[in-house]
């Protein structure tokens, strides 16, 4: 306590004394010409948003649409916050404000513009949290979206909230997501970052290389993104008051066995001081029972909220211990004790459909690996490009990693904290594919760490980073990454929008459709399952294999009436000759003739959009359906606006 | 007003204000804020200044994962207890909250000892 005063007095005598000798200058360079840069970044900013028209999107996503106010407001941010970092006496709050602006600029746009909550996983969330409000419970053996009852930690706070604000579902607010939780994480990030160096450049030089290099879009109202956090969290809490001394961490190497080679790589890298270790901080036993206590609730939560987090959690922890940066042996051991628990007592209804293929997929790296990407062969040719620049972003950030710890190892800083914690969600891809998503969460998991390690190419030490080639480097590297890190972000956005008119669809189908329907549509991608979604079953054709979609398409009329008398309540699309597990993991066992109450088929944009970016349905395919359907008496059209049409299916006997 | 009674008063009227919004339903964009707000931070804050940890921004982040996780115990439990009230787990955050208040207030009269450190 009394240096954290002694340290406040200093620095206000040294603010004071900057202040008297340079007066009003300072102030000048430090607040009032940046402020004057983040105003017009965001009157530039402003002046785009009435201009950003979404239903023009072409294949390249919102970037197609956007002017170049918008750019130019992202420059002007980009030269301003950098320049701010380089100042010798820049102001934190100053440098706090950019980043405010940068998110809002990159995270707030589509929510503004679009008015509509954005991404098809985001409304089967809100459908999740509707469920839990109105049943106050969870259903873990159910069909569909079954892994959300398994899991439904994050869900069952925000019924919470919803239900004590008197909210009626989550869509009013689920939209601003990804400002929230990058607000959030900034928080996380800032104080992550200062546990690794002392040198308040680097700190905000790595927060800004964080957001522009956050292409992977899991920061929307997810659990994922719930979890996200508290991850960060946690690494904060062992990092700040449960790290070893690196003098203790020292003492007991010494005590291992000297011998081998594997014992002198260990102990090169854990017999080096921690660098730039202001982080330390010394605790008492009040705090240390706390923080304890505050451990095992975040893992509980985090073991109950998501699947994968915890796993990539134990991983970053057990490095931790391994490497001897914390002492508390208990701590990868007991969330890895949460966990289990939590997957054998309680996600049991998970398991009973899924086990065969996790098994099956642990330890087959390739297939992990080849699971995450897109088929190119199939994708338009503005999402293989899309594709070629994502790689190019998360190949980028991996190299400026290296180059920048090899220049921090270079100025005599052995960053083997970070490396942990950046190399611990890598071994994940060895598990699963994680539904073709493995791999971007090991890349989002890494991130935060990577990008200390980027920064530290311009600012290795304290004395480095003194001349003007250091903000030269950082604007020139932030206006070529900019470009890109918006194409890749806003890439997906023609089949993420989801217009009114698609919207207002949605809410006709859930109002007319009586429970117990069977709700068709070509891909998943539309505003679908966000309210009682348990009372309906839904279908894909883009889910058939080809041979299959290609029968239906020759003859939809004929074809679909059958496919929508025979599949299974509450699976996707069985038919009594095809009841391959790898397209029905949740194959319930019931085939033959479905008894739905009624039958749709809803085709909307975003389901055309989608179709035709990843390749998933061939480029005719809702053309074909229309044409057919619209001639024959099993089908009328019960809604259609310019953005969605919805036909009900008739039984007439024979089709 | 002592300052060592700002923050107990504050968290007190923050927790306070969120159940009074919880209770009458009707207090559109402010209410749902304000109860938003008490969730995310409040029962954190009421525990996290309990331990002093002096930085301010270390003490938000954690007291924002602490809220969240408090929160989140508690709803879950609720779902799997079938005894789904949401109203009562934000009386237990509150109460929670002002437990955590109260205790600030006690410590303001015996500060931590250095010897403690």
């Amino acid at each position: 306590m009394g240096n954290m005063s002694e340290t406040i007095l200093e620095r206000y005598a040294v603010t004071k004394s900057i202040i008297g000798k340079r007066g009003f200058g300072v102030l000048f360079r430090t607040v009032f010409i940046p402020l004057l840069f983040i105003t017009c970044a965001f009157i530039l900013w402003y002046v785009s948003l009435p201009q950003i028209n979404p239903g023009n999107m072409n294949d390249l996503g919102l970037v197609s649409v956007l002017p170049a106010t918008y750019f130019a407001a992202l420059g002007v941010l980009a030269i301003s916050y950098i320049v701010n970092i380089h100042q010798k006496y820049s102001n934190d709050y100053i440098l706090l404000v950019h980043i405010l602006l940068l998110i809002f600029i990159i995270h707030g746009t589509p929510q503004i513009v679009y008015g509509t909550l954005r991404y098809a996983w985001a409304w089967k969330h809100v459908g999740i949290v509707d469920y839990i409000q109105r049943n106050g419970s969870v259903n873990p053996t159910i069909t569909d979206l079954n892994a959300y009852h398994n899991w439904p930690g994050f869900f069952a706070l925000v019924a919470m909230y919803n239900t004590v604000a008197g909210l009626a579902s989550s869509l009013s607010y689920a939209g601003w997501g990804p400002v929230f939780f990058n607000l959030i994480d900034l928080g996380a990030l800032l104080v992550l970052f200062k546990t690794l160096t002392n040198d308040r450049r680097l700190v905000w030089l790595s927060v800004w290389i964080f957001y522009l290099f956050s292409w992977i879009g899991q920061d929307y109202f997810s659990p994922q993104a719930f979890a996200y956090f508290l991850y960060m969290v946690t690494i904060i809490i062992v990092l700040k008051w449960f790290r070893r001394q690196p003098a203790m961490a020292q003492a007991d190497t010494q005590r291992g066995i000297r011998s081998s080679k594997l014992y002198k790589l260990y102990s090169t890298i854990t017999n080096h001081p921690i660098p730039d270790d202001q982080g330390v901080s010394q605790t008492n036993v009040r705090q240390r029972l706390f923080f304890i206590l505050a451990l095992i609730m975040i893992f509980t939560v985090i073991a109950s909220s998501h699947q994968l987090t915890p796993l990539m959690l134990i991983s970053a922890l057990a490095l931790l211990v391994i490497f001897q940066v914390t002492n508390q042996r208990f701590l990868p051991i007991l969330m890895a004790a949460i966990t289990t628990i939590w997957i054998i007592f309680m996600a049991v209804g998970f398991l009973d459909g899924n086990l065969y293929w996790i098994v099956k997929s642990i330890g087959s790296l390739l297939d992990n690996v080849n699971g995450n990407f897109i088929n190119l062969a199939i994708a338009s040719p503005g999402q293989q490009f899309i594709a070629k620049i994502d790689r190019l972003l998360s190949a980028a950030i991996w190299i400026l990693g290296f180059v920048g710890l090899y220049r921090r190892y270079r100025a005599g800083k052995w960053d083997y904290i970070a490396i942990l914690l950046a190399i611990a969600p890598v071994p994940m891809v060895l598990l699963n594919s994680y539904g073709g998503e493995m791999i971007f969460r090991v890349y989002m998991f890494s991130l935060p760490f990577v990008a200390f390690l980027a920064g530290s190419i311009i600012y290795p030490r304290l004395d480095a980073g003194m001349s003007l080639k250091a903000p030269i480097f950082a604007t020139v590297l932030s206006f070529i990454v900019i470009p890109g890190f918006l194409i890749s972000y806003y890439g997906k956005e023609r089949m993420n929008y989801f217009s009114p008119n698609e919207v207002a669809a949605a809410q006709v189908i859930f109002n007319i459709a009586p429970k117990g329907s069977l709700i068709m549509d070509g891909v998943y991608g539309w505003p679908r399952q966000y309210t009682h979604y348990e009372d309906y079953n839904y279908q894909y054709i883009s889910l058939l294999p080809v041979d299959q979609i290609n029968n239906i398409l020759k003859n939809p009329a004929r074809q679909l009436p059958y496919y929508m008398e025979t599949a299974a309540p509450g699976s996707v699309f069985v038919t009594p000759n095809q009841t391959s597990p790898e397209t029905e993991p949740n194959l319930p066992g019931v085939q033959g003739k479905a008894d739905y109450t009624a039958a749709y088929l809803v085709i909307t944009r975003s389901q055309i959009a989608q179709a035709e970016m990843t390749g998933s349905l061939p480029a005719d395919w809702a053309t074909t359906i229309e044409n057919s359907l619209s001639k024959s008496p099993n089908f009328r059209v019960v809604y259609s606006n310019q953005d969605a049409v919805i036909y009900q299916y008739i039984d007439l006997g024979e089709p | 007003m002592s300052n060592k009674l700002a923050w107990p008063i504050a968290i007190s009227v923050a927790a306070l204000l969120a159940g009074i919004f919880a209770l009458i339903k009707s207090g559109g964009f402010l209410g749902s804020a304000i109860i938003f707000l008490f969730m995310l931070v409040i029962p954190g804050l009421a525990y996290t200044r309990l331990v002093h940890i002096g930085d301010f921004l270390l003490e938000i982040v954690v007291a924002v994962g602490i809220s969240l996780v408090l929160g989140t115990i508690l709803a879950e439990g609720m779902v799997f207890l079938h005894i789904w009230s949401p109203n009562a787990g934000l009386g237990v955050l509150i109460g929670i909250s002002l437990i955590g208040a109260f205790l600030q207030t006690m410590q303001g009269r015996s500060p931590i000892r250095e010897s403690e450190l």
